[in-house]
């Protein structure tokens, strides 16, 4: 579904991604697991088009590398963006309907909306609150149904569990497997190696720019190196 | 007197407003002091009064057309001076600016002459009073003319798609762009709403004041930058109040303490309310972004 290949990304002279590749295939949740700096961020902001980049980006085999974000967003590959990135000054509801700015179908859109409700029942409680006095847990349940609002075939998150306790990042995995039954496919960007390996299929390990190495996730979970470097033990 | 100073000075200050929403729009979604805006108040009132003379425009039409050609001018300025750098360090931005409005006043000197020219008297200028208020027919269309302007603005700004899209976009760019929204064109379109508006501005002080030269904009173009900055800068209603606040103190300094002070009377105002508030009357504290 999504294959990059060979993505170089520069920030004037830093070489923040050296020459990765990685695949989505339809249908499946694959992890990008690394530390600080690693330059997760930047490869989701690549495949987002917020960042330009050398190499390719295909998407159901159509380069996507160099186009607009919002012809991206329009195929239908959608970002949760790390640290939420919510509208503060636009009310839950506000904010939801702004991840169905490109869609017309109003129909399919109260429905769409429904389910975010009923995926994320808090947001409904609180849909005339603004986004800006939600907790960081509802502000993530936000950014998520904000995504799911635009209807995506392909939906990125940026470290959906940094800062949430851990009974309300299960609630957000339990969501992301959920979409993914549904036949949503996902790419998962976690520092919580732990979390991400256990709700992932593949997991693409990514080190100072580079993917050092990769594999099914519950094989990676016993893996030694991942052990040592990414589940402190 | 007190009454004629203060309907001066509501008149002043609605031009003040006028001028200040189109600064803190363009600040608002690209961070930038546009420089250049005093300059498009300046373009907007050339071309009302060219509408009028040159083309036999009715007074209304004139107006329309004097904003929609401050629009357009609007337009090419984000296109062909700040788009091209917008990611370059703010100061390169910034003197981009200041070339724009070099190369605005020279133009208009190119096309229209250096000399300063008359407004025609297009409106019967009558004295009402009422309820111990004094003001003129000009005066009042001033109001009437801001009023109605600024409650179009607001309708689109918070009622419509592409207003809910230039909040977002000015709240979080990035964020803005993952929803699908162009940004650019966003900032196309802010550019030409506080252009149309910034030239109503220049247009109706030709009109108060008979009078239209190239470099009308530069000092009206500075006060209003100040009204948008004691509003706090990015908030419309704020631009609003600062450009009242302004108008009104500065026609009652002028009376009342001396006129030669006139123009020091806009900068005390902004020290004093910057050492009190430094995000404006009604800004925001805002972080810095990274
Ligand atoms: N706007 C920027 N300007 C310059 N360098 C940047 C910029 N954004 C990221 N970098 C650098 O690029 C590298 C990769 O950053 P990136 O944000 O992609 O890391 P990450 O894997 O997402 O890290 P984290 O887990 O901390 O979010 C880092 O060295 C970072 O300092
Ligand atoms: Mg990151």
């Amino acid at each position: 579904m999504l294959k990059v290949e060979a993505l170089d990304v520069y920030y004037g002279g830093i070489h923040a991604l050296k020459g990765i590749s990685f695949e989505i295939m339809k249908g499946q949740i694959v992890t990008l697991i690394g530390s600080n700096g690693a330059g997760k961020t930047t490869a989701l902001k690549a495949i987002s088009g917020l960042i330009s980049g050398k190499g390719s980006i295909k998407y159901e085999d159509k380069e996507i590398l160099g186009s607009l974000s919002e012809k991206i967003v329009a195929k239908g590959i959608c970002q949760v963006p790390e640290g939420r990135r919510i509208f503060t000054a636009l009310n839950v509801h506000e904010n939801l309907m702004m991840g169905a700015y490109l869609r017309k179908d109003k129909a399919s859109i109260q429905e769409d909306l429904g389910y975010v409700y009923e995926l994320f029942p808090r947001l409904k409680e609180r849909a005339d609150q603004m986004g800006g006095t939600l907790s960081g847990g509802e502000q993530q349940m936000l950014a998520i149904g904000r995504a799911i609002m635009a209807k995506p075939k392909l939906l990125m998150l940026d470290e959906p569990s940094m800062g949430l306790a851990p009974i309300v990042v299960e609630e957000i995995f339990e969501a992301v497997k959920d979409l993914n039954k549904k036949g949503l496919t996902v790419l998962l960007v976690e520092q919580n190696a732990n979390i991400a390996l256990q709700t992932a299929d593949i997991c693409y390990v990514i080190e100072s720019g580079t993917i050092a190495f990769s594999g099914k996730a519950r094989e990676l979970l016993n893996d030694d190196r991942v052990r040592k470097a990414y589940l402190g033990e | 007197m007190f009454m004629e100073q203060l309907s001066n000075g509501i008149a002043l200050g609605s031009i003040y407003a006028l001028t200040a929403i189109g600064f803190t729009m363009v600040y608002g979604i690209i961070r930038l002091i546009n420089f250049a805006h005093g300059d498009i108040y300046m373009i907007g009132a050339f071309l009302t009064l060219t509408g009028i003379t040159l083309l036999n425009m009715h007074l209304v039409m004139a107006f329309l057309f004097g904003m929609a050609g401050a629009a357009l001018f609007g337009i090419l300025i984000a296109k062909l001076a700040y788009s091209p750098i917008f990611k370059a360090p703010r100061i390169n931005i910034f003197l981009s600016a200041i070339g724009t409005a070099i190369f605005l006043e020279n133009f208009a000197m190119l096309i229209w002459g250096p000399e300063t020219q008359a407004f025609p008297d297009v409106i019967q200028n009558n004295v009402y009073t009422f309820l111990g208020f004094r003001a003129s027919t000009l005066q009042l269309v001033i109001l009437g003319t801001t009023i109605l302007l600024v409650t179009v603005l607001t309708y689109v700004v918070q009622y419509t798609k592409i207003g809910r899209a230039m909040r977002c976009t000015s709240q979080d760019m990035d964020a803005a762009r993952l929803m699908g929204i162009n940004t650019n064109r966003v900032v196309y379109i802010t550019f030409a709403l506080g252009s149309s508006l910034g030239a109503a501005a220049g247009a109706l002080v030709g009109m108060y004041y008979k009078a239209v030269f190239p470099m009308m904009g530069f000092v009206p173009g500075l006060k209003a930058f100040i009204a948008a900055v004691i509003g706090g800068i990015g908030s419309i209603p704020g631009a609003m109040l600062g450009g009242i606040i302004m108008g009104v103190s500065e026609s009652l300094g002028a009376a009342y303490i001396s006129s030669g002070y006139r123009d020091a009377i806009a900068f005390i105002i902004l020290i004093a309310i910057i050492l009190i508030k430094p995000s404006g009357l009604l800004g925001k504290a805002v972080k810095e972004k990274v």
